[in-house]
């Protein structure tokens, strides 16, 4: 960890800052009263985490777990690790959740809406395969929102309790309080000039703050599986859930699909 | 910027390190008590210098000019038109033995400001002289020690010192955000023969005093006064060895001091402050750089730029709150930061902002303040003193062609020096 900011802000205090590159984005940490050895500890910790996360699900990555099934799935049961396994079926059911809004195989090369049923897992053999041969996986609108619920994990085995810690600045989790106040204070900061009206300040407390959006009209990245086209539109959609995974999925989802709302009832949040 | 603003703008409640970082900041620490308090003073040579720092006494409550002296009648009488009921003298010691006259400000030029300042200590005034101090470090010696005998406010026009963005980037690189610090850069560039009007050929060398040896040092008093002290500031200690080099490159019209000048400053642990100053090409600019080994501070352009991967100036401004006990809101939850849209380093700006002041105005009314208060915030007279005494000794070393060293007879107690007992 060799970016990082600790100051003792009084006999009885102190403040940690790190920041690192990962997931194709930033990661800022702040936690509060964990003296220096500690807080270098527990920053490396999560940054091994998150770069192992990256490792396992980074489709752009040949080496990761993800492509070398994106490869080879479709032509022959692949072996699959437990955890990989079990993220990929908790998204499948989100998909289902959603009307099929959060889509993880968005990226295959067919239209097909019942794509994910092709997917096939044997928990007897850990494997997975592809019945079609066009599938493709991508988790990059999930594995954010996974690995900040992996960091919550960490804070607490180090007995970290005052915590703010952002993914790219839309995944964030804030743990506790701020030293000075109740939960922490944050607010949306979208650039795109349509954007800055609805620029809103929340105050968290043991909870994620997700968000999904164009920053502007030119810079596009999420496709409507309905449509199979990108969202257009410089706006944005933010979220406040108990875990950073579901954040990911009704972020995307309601930025996708706005209208769905009244249907995402069984999912505990806060729509901002 | 007035006075509450640039404290706010610090965060000066209860910030520790920036306490510790500038403590002359202390010079405000009694506004709220000193508003219906004026402070009775006397402008010694208002040319140009001076009526800058009028332009700003004009518009504080608590100063007033009562007593001017000049031997140049239109500086006189610009400084009339600002304060019509000042006493006029053409005599300093007369304006000194004005018993109203609580402080002065001398803004002479270099080679009077010795005795002028010497005298108005014995007087019983507080004292305000433009950088530099003297024309030798023996004379700045002088000057300080009459200071610490009459026990009189003392300050040194350097008015970096209360610049905010020198202030914030003392904090934060004494906080050790940009890491170990491994060097600097000063330079000022010019094109420009520096040159003021002169209505008649006898006053060229009394208006054009800063060309001429029996007057001045050149850029190193008149410009590297400004800069030398920011690599000591940021050190915390007084580079102990100095080189360098001058000459008269371009404008070879008659002038006495260099147009052309460079200097290397050596720390105890080998870290160097390169300093240069050339006036006849101005591409460059002005600037210090500091160069930490996790990133680089430009404080005269406002900015600060990391070496590698950026901290968010958010999670920055967090953690500022958090040493100064503020809990506000963090502006930076949106849309995914990707790196392509983020890979120029364009840097960040020190307070936030585009600078709006260099630190004079607050400087003077600093002084002012002290004058009310009667209490010399603590370290100005002694940052003042090594400004000078520094340049003075880069231009020792550039008249010698020597390295030379700074001499014990003249180091004060401070930072790393111990003054010598006999």
């Amino acid at each position: 960890m060799s970016s990082y900011i600790f100051r003792q802000t009084d006999p009885e205090s102190t403040v940690f800052y790190a920041w690192f590159e990962a997931m194709h984005t930033r990661i800022d940490m702040v936690w509060c009263n964990l003296m220096e050895e500690e807080s270098v500890c527990l920053g490396n910790k999560i940054q091994e985490e998150i770069k192992r996360l990256e490792k396992m699900a980074n489709r752009f990555d040949p080496a990761s777990e993800l492509a070398v099934i994106n490869r080879l799935a479709s032509s022959q049961p692949i072996g699959i690790s437990e955890e990989l396994g079990q993220i990929l079926q908790e998204c499948i059911g989100y998909n289902q959740k959603t009307f099929g809004v959060f889509d993880i195989t968005i990226q295959s090369n067919n239209n097909d809406r019942n794509r994910t049923d092709h997917i096939v897992f044997d928990p007897d053999n850990q494997t997975i395969f592809f019945q079609n041969a066009d599938i493709q996986l991508d988790l990059s609108g999930y594995i954010k929102g996974y690995a900040l619920d992996k960091v919550k994990e960490l804070l607490t085995a180090y007995g970290c309790c005052d915590a703010l810690v952002s993914i790219g600045n839309s995944s964030v989790f804030a743990m506790g309080n701020h030293p000075m106040g109740s939960g922490w204070k944050v607010s949306t900061q979208y650039t795109g000039g349509a954007l800055s009206a609805e620029n809103k300040e929340v105050t968290l407390y043991n909870e994620f703050l997700t968000t999904s959006g164009n920053e502007t009209e030119e810079r596009k990245h999420i496709i409507d599986p309905a449509t199979g086209h990108y969202v257009t539109g410089a706006r944005a959609v933010s979220v406040i859930t108990e875990t950073g995974a579901i954040g990911e999925v009704l972020s995307k989802t309601l930025f996708i699909a706005p209208k769905i709302i009244p249907l995402l009832r069984p999912f505990r949040q806060v729509f901002l | 910027m007035e006075r509450r603003e640039f404290l706010k703008s610090l965060g000066v409640a209860g910030g520790t390190v920036l306490a510790a970082s500038s403590p002359w900041l202390s010079a405000f620490s009694e506004v709220d008590h000193t508003n219906n308090s004026r402070a009775k003073l006397g402008i010694i040579g208002p040319g140009s210098r001076g009526q800058f720092l009028l332009s700003f006494l004009k518009k504080n409550p608590n100063a007033d000019i009562i007593a001017l002296c000049d031997v140049y009648q239109p500086s006189i009488d610009q400084t009339l038109k600002l304060y019509p009921q000042a006493k006029v003298y053409k005599d300093y010691r007369a304006l000194l033995e004005n018993k109203e006259v609580e402080g002065v400000i001398v803004t002479t030029p270099l080679n009077t400001h010795c005795q002028i300042v010497l005298d108005a200590f014995d007087a019983g005034k507080h004292v305000f002289c433009e950088k530099a101090l003297a024309m030798t470090i023996e004379d700045c010696h002088k000057m300080y020690q009459k200071h610490r005998e009459t026990g009189k406010i003392f300050f040194v026009g350097q008015q970096r010192l209360f610049d905010p963005r020198y202030i914030k980037t003392m904090e934060m690189v004494h906080a050790g955000t940009f890491g170990e610090l491994e060097g600097f850069r000063a330079f000022w560039f010019r094109n420009n023969d520096w040159r003021r009007y002169v209505p008649s050929p006898e006053l060229e060398r009394h208006i054009n005093w800063r060309l001429y040896k029996e007057y001045s040092r050149g850029l190193m008093t008149e410009l590297a006064c400004h800069q030398i002290q920011i690599g000591s500031w940021a050190m915390r200690e007084i580079p102990n060895k100095v080189m360098g080099h001058g000459a008269i490159t371009h404008w070879k019209d008659q002038r006495e001091v260099y147009d052309n000048v460079s200097c290397i400053y050596v720390f105890d642990n080998g870290v160097k402050l390169n300093y240069e100053s050339v006036i006849s090409n101005k591409f460059y600019g002005l600037e210090e750089q500091i160069l930490g080994h996790l990133g680089t501070v430009e404080p005269e352009r406002g900015k600060y730029y990391f070496e590698t991967f950026d901290p968010a100036p958010g999670f920055l401004q967090l953690v500022n709150d958090l040493e100064n006990k503020l809990f506000k809101s963090l502006p930076f939850a949106g849309t995914s930061w990707a790196p392509e849209t983020a890979n120029v380093n364009h840097g960040e700006y020190i307070i936030g902002e585009k600078p709006t002041t260099d630190g004079t105005s607050l400087l003077i009314d600093a002084y002012v303040e002290a004058v009310i208060t009667r209490q010399q915030p603590k370290n100005i007279a002694e940052e003042g003193y090594y400004a000078s005494a520094l340049c003075l000794l880069g231009h020792d070393a550039i008249e010698t062609e020597q390295i030379l060293t700074f001499p014990d007879e003249y180091k004060l107690n401070y930072l790393n020096h111990k003054k010598m007992t006999v």
